[in-house]
């Protein structure tokens, strides 16, 4: 349910002269290196469980090398008992494999980071996650709506967060059976093509629902991906691989609150920037902000497929010039910088001889130019 | 008695007995002067004759008198002494002589002032005498010359004092003028009309000249002999530009006389005047123009008056309470222009009569309807069209007038091509209709309808629509001159949803309303010339259904989610005097003692004393029965504003006075927001209370041209409302819990310098204004700014406006608006971070910085068709530009992930300069 209306989009309409800039932050001088905990505890014993620990940065930093290292994350019991130890993987990553929680006890994250101070959760409520009914899409005049559905029959879950990460594969223009390398051009090997090739994006907006107002615990049609008609998502093949988490009410209105403040700005009616605490809390100084909130469930998975011929009419078109004919003597010149890649060679009379090369510019040939890898995934059928 | 203006001559001429003009003295005289300056001339005639004589002196100090003359009649004497000259005499029958220049006085009456009829003769006289006078001020010169007797007439006015009250009227359409000035001559005596154009004036006992002057009309004079207590009638000519030499003063020393403070009053013709965006003249804002006045952004619902927050402004529409005063998001107010009359605005001295809210009353009052025929005006401008009919429905007796507005913005959306569009609409009405009726002399009924509807829906399967819905009646009986009272009964509504139905498991209808049946009786009494007191007592059932969640369709599988209604009643006794303890100095005292009482049937949650107040913390749960008092919250309420007046041209005021609320607007949003719901003080939410002194200093200049003031106020605020991070306002079944109190003060100096009449007028004010907050509670478990004082959301230091019209001539003006603010503070994230897939920010202060400085400037051309009485229709045009730099003024700074990275904007709602057109027609 969505209360605030994208009143903006309207109003931009009405003045026919309302508009957004660009707009550089003042500059901060402090450094607030706040302690941000990114993960949950996948309570599936097949599964890892990854938990990034960060520091905030300044706004115009960036979030790179922001990394929290050396810190020791232990799970514990109820009893203050450790029951499973994190090992780092770098970069503020920490991980564990085959966590098994019993889903009616009650566990804490402690932390304690190399500066000598000591962080504990809240009692983490461990979460039950049932299965996605199915992951529906709809093609609509504008494009794609991709939806997940779902439902407990025990009625206990509620509130639903999911993640995604969707894969498509697209074509270039010209294929390629040659290379060039070195100086010489010569055939590719397999692992060398470049005509198709496959990008994977992992969602960035929080994708949340509930069913609290309602008589049965379904969550149907909830909005996950929207794809813009004639986009290259599904200029071939795309297919999205949900996640589904189960959340408990504090952790849904934490996540709640962050995203209606950094996903939902921009209207008339924005509501004061405000910030909920997560549920981690620094022993040795309480007021301290720790930003995050650590949540444990099972995980629950589903993948789809949406083929181009299901949604058609989709014109994705990539626009290229004619190819260009390159003599041999000439391909350091023109292959040797990258800008344009060989496609076949023309042989020609009287010994069968190469006589010149066919190319195309890089964005028509090779496909890893446009940000894919030619490597195709395992699942992709 | 030299250097008599002719002026004076009239009110001689009235008292003289009506006889022929000239050679009715017989009495003969010698003479014999050579050359002797014409005063000499006087001296002997005076000293050797019964006649006096009056003269300018200037004028004739160059004439000399040769004369030699035996048993010659005066009259004789003076035809042979200015014969060559342009001089002329007449002589009244007390033996007094005037000299004029170029006319001849009359020293006789038309005899029409005397009912008899006029002959062919004195008619014609007349007609020639008034054609002399090049038709100026040709019907009402008259009745202003003519002396009334109020009252039993006696031969002596005897002592003591009495009272004249009437009505006050436009003489073309018979509507009543509210707030029109009564002055009296040499005297700080004075009256203003109320809304229904009602005056009562108590004054000595004798003759007196009445000035009375209103918005927009030419000011007139009454002359009356005053015997007893009486009634007068006065009618005004509307003020049609530039007869030449008539100068418009209207509402003239009126901020220097008037005990009220920091009162900004506006009439129509001035907000029609300003340029606004679409072309469409609003009132909302007309008023943010004023020191004093601001609000978060433009185009936004609500405004901010001396540091109040938007839900402490009683915004009245003929005494109903508006509770959603725009359309479309703010774009525009709901209040149709061609209906209103005059708003006036009460930001200091808030009279005692009203309550309810703490930081002003905004009193809207409509238009009654033409008295003598049907009438109507029109507009179409390119977001609105509007029509208005009145007239008469029994002669004289009973009007109506009936407006209605509507806009085809839904049209311009479904036209333009972007598909994201087709399935958006936003659509508004909304309709007025008064009837007025006089059942006699002392006693009128007054009608007043009003509906307002919103519809819209902004691609997606929501529809928001919301509804104001007022009706009232009022009575009005006089009892005596001194004496009267206004009773009213009315009921007001205001409610909204939200629907949707995209996905049938999830369709829902969330609703929201909240009615008021109020009561009131106000008394006016005027004892005597230096009191006026007002009492009476007012009562105010509010029923509010606090949120509905409902499922709609049968695959809907929303549970019902109903908050309990609530119910309280509000109540008020009130009086203040207006005592007028000299000449120069004025006190105002009021005291308004409300009470409210919280109703049953309700549960209410109790909660630890001094411990969060958390769900978990609810101690105790009590279910109250129908009707039961839960809560009852009272306590005195001070109005008090006093005037001392330095000069003729200057004044000092001072006013302090305490408001209490019981009614509250939950938002959390910068602006309001259309889904926000109102709440009743409980026992768990307080009322909010305010106090505010002010200081103000008046001087006018150029004959009260000119006038300028100075007001400084400071304030403080106590049980303010605010929110917690992540509150949840609407379907809260404890929202006590989401809810915390919040102290501040406001302080601030306003500066105004007004010229209302000449061809250039306008008006440039300059407010400096801090508003500061603060959260210190212990019960909200979580504090702003560490339980630091903050600045408001509306906090904008320096605020110019520049507000002028220029006059070219009749029927072309021009205006050009300049208003210039710093920018309200917002929060800035701080820090930056990355969890759950994507960048994110970190907030910290509230409202630490500003978005850029404010600054617009607004340009129309006023272009009325000709003045030919007789016409089918009457057309005038206004043509113009909003933000005629096209600056792209910050509404708001705002930062959202996109693409998981984190990118900042700034918006502005009017990103260039706006063009509009209206047309708008009289018949």
């Amino acid at each position: 349910m969505k209360m605030k209306p994208n009143i903006f989009k309207l109003i931009l309409v009405l003045m026919l002269g309302g508009c957004k800039q660009n707009y550089d932050p003042p500059a901060v001088t402090t450094d607030l290196n706040i302690l941000v905990v990114d993960g949950f505890l996948n309570n599936d014993n097949s599964g890892t469980t990854n938990i990034r620990l960060s520091r905030t940065k300044k706004i115009n930093e960036g979030v790179d090398n922001a990394g929290e290292v050396n810190a020791q994350l232990t799970v514990e019991d109820v009893n203050g008992n450790p029951v499973y130890y994190f090992s780092e993987t770098g970069d503020g990553n920490y991980a564990i494999s085959g966590l098994s929680l019993d889903i009616n006890s009650k566990y804490r994250l402690r932390i304690a980071t190399s500066d000598g101070k000591h962080y504990l959760s809240d009692e983490i409520t461990v979460k039950y996650t049932p299965p996605i009914d199915s992951v529906s899409w709809q093609r609509l005049d504008n494009g794609v709506m991709i939806y997940a559905n779902t439902h407990d029959p025990l009625g206990q879950t509620k509130y639903y967060r999911w993640d995604y990460t969707e894969t498509y594969d697209y074509f270039s223009y010209y294929f390629s059976s040659i290379i060039y390398d070195n100086g010489i051009v010569r055939n590719r090997q397999p692992d060398e093509a470049v005509y198709e090739c496959w990008t994977s994006n992992n969602s960035t907006n929080l994708l949340l629902a509930s069913s609290a107002k309602l008589s049965t615990d379904i969550i149907s049609l909830a909005p996950l991906r929207f794809i813009p008609a004639n986009s290259i998502e599904i200029s071939s093949k795309y297919s999205i691989f949900l996640r589904q988490y189960a959340l408990t009410k504090d952790c849904f209105d934490y996540y709640q609150n962050l995203k209606k403040i950094s996903e939902q700005l921009g209207s008339i009616f924005d509501a004061q920037p405000s910030q909920l605490s997560g549920n981690m809390h620094c022993l040795e100084n309480p007021g301290e902000t720790i930003l995050g909130f650590v949540a444990a469930s099972s995980l629950e998975t589903k993948r789809i497929f949406i083929s181009h011929e299901q949604v058609a009419p989709w014109s994705y078109a990539l626009f290229c010039d004619y190819k260009i004919k390159v003599t041999p003597d000439s391909v350091d010149y023109y292959f040797g910088y990258g800008a344009y890649v060989p496609t076949d060679a023309i042989i020609g009379p009287p010994f069968g001889t190469v006589v010149a090369y066919n190319a195309g510019t890089r964005t028509c040939v090779d496909c890893r130019s446009r940000g894919g890898t030619n490597v195709r995934p395992d699942f992709w059928p | 008695m030299k250097n008599s203006i002719r002026f004076v001559f009239f009110i001689l001429i009235l008292f003289s007995v009506p006889a022929a003009l000239k050679a009715q003295n017989r009495k003969l005289y010698n003479m014999n002067f050579e050359k002797i300056s014409f005063e000499q001339f006087v001296q002997h005639l005076e000293i050797n004759t019964e006649y006096r004589f009056y003269y300018n002196a200037q004028e004739l100090d160059s004439l000399y008198v040769t004369i030699n003359v035996t048993e010659k009649t005066v009259d004789e004497i003076l035809d042979q002494v200015l014969a060559s000259t342009t001089f002329h005499y007449s002589i009244d029958p007390r033996n007094n002589i005037f000299i004029t220049k170029g006319n001849t006085i009359l020293t006789t009456l038309p005899p029409g002032f005397l009912n008899k009829p006029m002959t062919a003769a004195d008619s014609l006289r007349l007609a020639n005498l008034l054609n002399e006078r090049k038709g100026k001020d040709k019907i009402l010169s008259s009745v202003e010359n003519k002396l009334f007797d109020i009252g039993l007439k006696t031969n002596e006015t005897g002592p003591g004092t009495a009272t004249i009250a009437g009505y006050i009227r436009d003489a073309k359409t018979g509507e009543p003028l509210p707030s029109a000035a009564l002055t009296v001559d040499r005297t700080t005596i004075g009256a203003i009309t109320d809304q229904f154009g009602y005056y009562s004036l108590t004054l000595p006992r004798g003759r007196h000249v009445l000035k009375i002057s209103s918005v927009g009309m030419r000011p007139t004079i009454r002359q009356v002999t005053l015997y007893s207590d009486g009634k007068l009638n006065i009618e005004m000519e509307d003020f049609i530009q530039s007869l030449k030499g008539v100068i418009v003063v209207s509402d003239k020393v009126s901020n220097l006389k008037g005990v009220q403070m920091g009162l900004e009053k506006l009439s129509i013709k001035t907000i029609k005047q300003m340029p606004v965006a679409f072309g469409e003249a609003d009132i909302l804002r007309a008023i943010l123009t004023l020191p004093g006045v601001t609000s978060v952004g433009e185009a936004t619902t609500g405004f901010n008056v001396r540091g109040g927050s938007t839900d402490q402004n009683l915004v009245l529409f003929n005494n109903a309470t508006i509770y959603n005063p725009s359309h479309l998001f703010g774009f525009f107010s709901s209040f149709n222009p061609d209906i209103v009359q005059d708003i006036e605005l009460y930001k200091s001295s808030i009279p005692e009569k009203y309550g309810g809210r703490l930081s002003s009353v905004l009193d809207v009052t409509s238009r009654t309807g033409n008295k003598k025929k049907i009438a109507g005006v029109g507009g179409i401008s390119p977001l609105t069209s509007k029509l208005t009919i009145e007239g008469p429905i029994i002669k004289d007796k009973t009007t109506f007038i009936l407006g209605a507005r509507t806009t085809y913005s839904d049209w311009i959306l479904r036209n333009i091509k972007s598909k994201e569009y087709n399935n958006s609409k936003a659509s508004f009405y909304d309709i007025n209709l008064n009837i007025n009726h006089e059942i006699n002399a002392k006693n009128n009924l007054y009608f007043s309808g009003y509906f307002s509807n919103d519809v819209f829906r902004l691609n997606s399967d929501t529809n928001y629509n919301y509804k104001n819905k007022n009706i009232n009646l009022k009575w009005k009986h006089i009892f005596n001159n001194k004496f009267y009272g206004v009773f009213l009964g009315g009921y007001d509504y205001y409610q909204y949803s939200v629907e949707s139905q995209k996905n049938p498991v999830n369709a829902y209808k969330l609703g929201f309303d909240v009615g008021q049946a109020n009561f009131r009786a106000d008394f006016n009494y005027s004892p005597n010339p230096k009191h006026t007191i007002g009492f009476g007592l007012t009562s105010v059932l509010y029923k509010l259904h606090s949120g509905s969640f409902l499922p709609v369709g049968k695959q809907s599988l929303v549970v019902p989610d109903i908050l309990e209604k609530e119910q309280g009643l509000e109540s008020a006794l009130y009086i203040g005097d207006k005592f007028d303890v000299t000449p120069d100095f004025s006190i105002n005292a009021g005291l308004r003692y409300s009470m409210f009482n919280y109703l049953g049937p309700k549960t209410v949650n109790s909660y630890g004393t001094g411990i969060p107040r958390e769900e978990i913390n609810i101690t105790d749960s009590t279910k109250y029965a129908s009707g039961k008092f839960i809560k009852t919250y009272l306590g005195p309420e001070y109005r008090i504003s006093m005037r001392y007046n330095l000069s003729g041209t200057s004044s000092v005021k001072l006013a302090y006075n305490t408001l209490r609320q019981y009614i509250h607007l939950l938002s959390n949003t910068t602006a309001i927001s259309p889904t926000d719901v109102w709440k009743l003080s409980d026992p768990n939410i307080r009322p909010q209370q305010g106090q505010q002194i002010s200081l103000g200093f008046y001087r006018n200049f150029k004959s009260n041209a000119i006038e300028t003031s100075v007001e400084v106020y400071y304030k403080t605020l106590k049980n303010y409302m605010d929110y917690k991070s992540g509150a949840q306002l609407i379907l809260n079944h404890h929202i006590e819990t989401d809810v915390v109190n919040t102290k501040g003060y406001a302080y601030g100096a306003e500066l105004m310098i007004k010229k209302k009449s000449g061809k250039l007028n306008g008006w440039i004010s300059y407010t400096y204004s801090r508003t500061m907050l603060r959260l210190d509670d212990p019960i909200a478990g979580q504090s702003i700014n560490e339980g630091r004082y903050y600045p408001a959301n509306f906090d904008k230091p320096h605020i110019l406006n520049v507000i002028s019209n220029y006059r070219v001539n009749h029927r072309f003006s021009i205006s050009l608006d300049a208003t210039y603010s710093t920018g309200r503070p917002i929060t800035l994230p701080v820090a930056i971070y990355y969890l759950l897939g994507s960048q994110r920010v970190y907030y910290s202060n509230r409202n630490e910085y500003r978005v850029p400085d404010y600054f617009r400037t607004d340009f129309s051309m006023n272009i009325e068709g000709n003045h030919k009485v007789k016409q089918l229709t009457h057309n005038s045009w206004s043509i113009g530009v909003y933000n005629l730099t096209a600056r792209k003024n910050a509404y708001s700074i705002y930062f959202v992930q996109e693409n998981g990275i984190i990118q900042g904007y700034k918006l502005s709602i009017f990103g260039s300069a706006i063009p509009f057109i209206t047309y708008n027609f009289r018949f």
